[in-house]
């Protein structure tokens, strides 16, 4: 069997049938093609909006902008400024004396 | 319209393979590019593919489906298909080869809900009805041969029909209508085989 020997079927059937209009189902599915088409482009859209939303805010954001004081790590402490205030207390405060709480059980 | 069967007798040489195809992606109106287009978004090209396949599928499924009363709804599950799976299609085959096997797919699957599978047909289909193209009021009426040829057809066991259909409103080659309907190559040839077989000795009376 050859290609030769189908196609004058195939011809035969082909002058022999007849387009039915289907005036419902052409609707239907040309419809179904545009909404999900318009339902992709919508979630498209809100995808890009919400990513540019998204810079947008991080851009306008006062959160990256703050100025933060300029520290020196040298001065910023202040560490050993008030050494010797320090060292005065410090040799003159005096630990309390411990009373002997509990040393005996008898000595409340 | 005249035409000529002027191959009466079945030949036994093995069918031809389908020629090789040009690759479809590189021509811009071919139905490959027509579904890169809508796949961007272009619903034309959608409206497009289907004016060219409206009513080859619909006559497919028609003459596939177990109740014809269905056609028009496995017509609409299968192009409902092609709408959901725009992302997934990828121009490895043709269009067309994608757009029957879908079709194919959903009429099987018909048969299977009816819990009748179509091999059951092949044997019972055996007497092809042939009484009414015997009328001899019908010999010199073209259109009385092709309400034959149809009769004919609709008669040829479901799967030998399926090929069939395939070359004839897909123009699917043997290769692809394999592929369509989930076989080898010698599978489909041999039900293509059987088909003009049949079809031949039913209209052997146009001779």
């Amino acid at each position: 069997m050859t290609n030769d020997s189908i196609t004058p079927w195939v011809l035969q059937y082909r002058a022999s049938v007849e387009d039915a209009p289907t005036p419902k189902l052409d609707q239907a599915i040309l419809a179904a093609a545009g909404s999900h088409l318009a339902r992709r482009r919508t979630t498209r859209l809100i995808a890009r909006v919400s990513v540019i939303g998204a810079f947008a805010m991080f851009a306008i954001s006062p959160v990256p902008n703050v100025r933060h004081p300029a520290t020196d790590s040298r001065t910023a402490s202040g560490y050993g400024r008030f050494e010797g205030t320090s060292r005065s207390y410090l040799l003159e405060v005096q630990t309390h004396h411990f009373t002997g709480f509990g040393v005996a059980e008898d000595i409340p | 319209m005249e035409i000529a069967f002027d191959r009466w007798i079945v030949a036994e040489a093995p069918l031809a393979a389908s020629p090789a195809l040009p690759n479809p992606c590189l021509e811009p109106g071919s139905d490959e590019a027509l579904m890169g287009h809508f796949q961007r978004g272009d619903e034309a090209a959608f409206r497009h593919l289907y004016d060219r396949y409206r009513s080859p599928l619909l006559r497919f499924v028609q003459r596939l489906v177990p109740d014809a009363g269905e056609s028009e709804e496995v017509a609409q599950e299968t192009w409902m298909a092609v709408i959901r799976g725009r992302e997934r299609y990828s121009p490895r085959a043709r269009f067309v080869t994608y757009l029957f096997s879908i079709a194919h797919r959903r009429a099987m699957d018909r048969w299977r809900k009816r819990g009748r599978w179509p091999e059951t047909q092949l044997n019972a289909a055996d007497e092809i009805p042939g009484s009414c193209i015997h009328e001899p009021e019908w010999r010199s009426q073209n259109q009385a041969l092709g309400a034959a040829l149809l009769a004919a057809i609709s008669a040829l066991p479901l799967l030998q029909r399926e090929a069939f259909l395939l070359r004839a409103e897909a123009g699917l080659g043997i290769e692809e209508i394999a592929r369509v309907t989930g076989t080898n190559l010698e599978t489909a040839k041999s039900r293509l085989r059987y088909a003009l077989r049949r079809l031949r000795a039913s209209l052997e009376s146009w001779k």
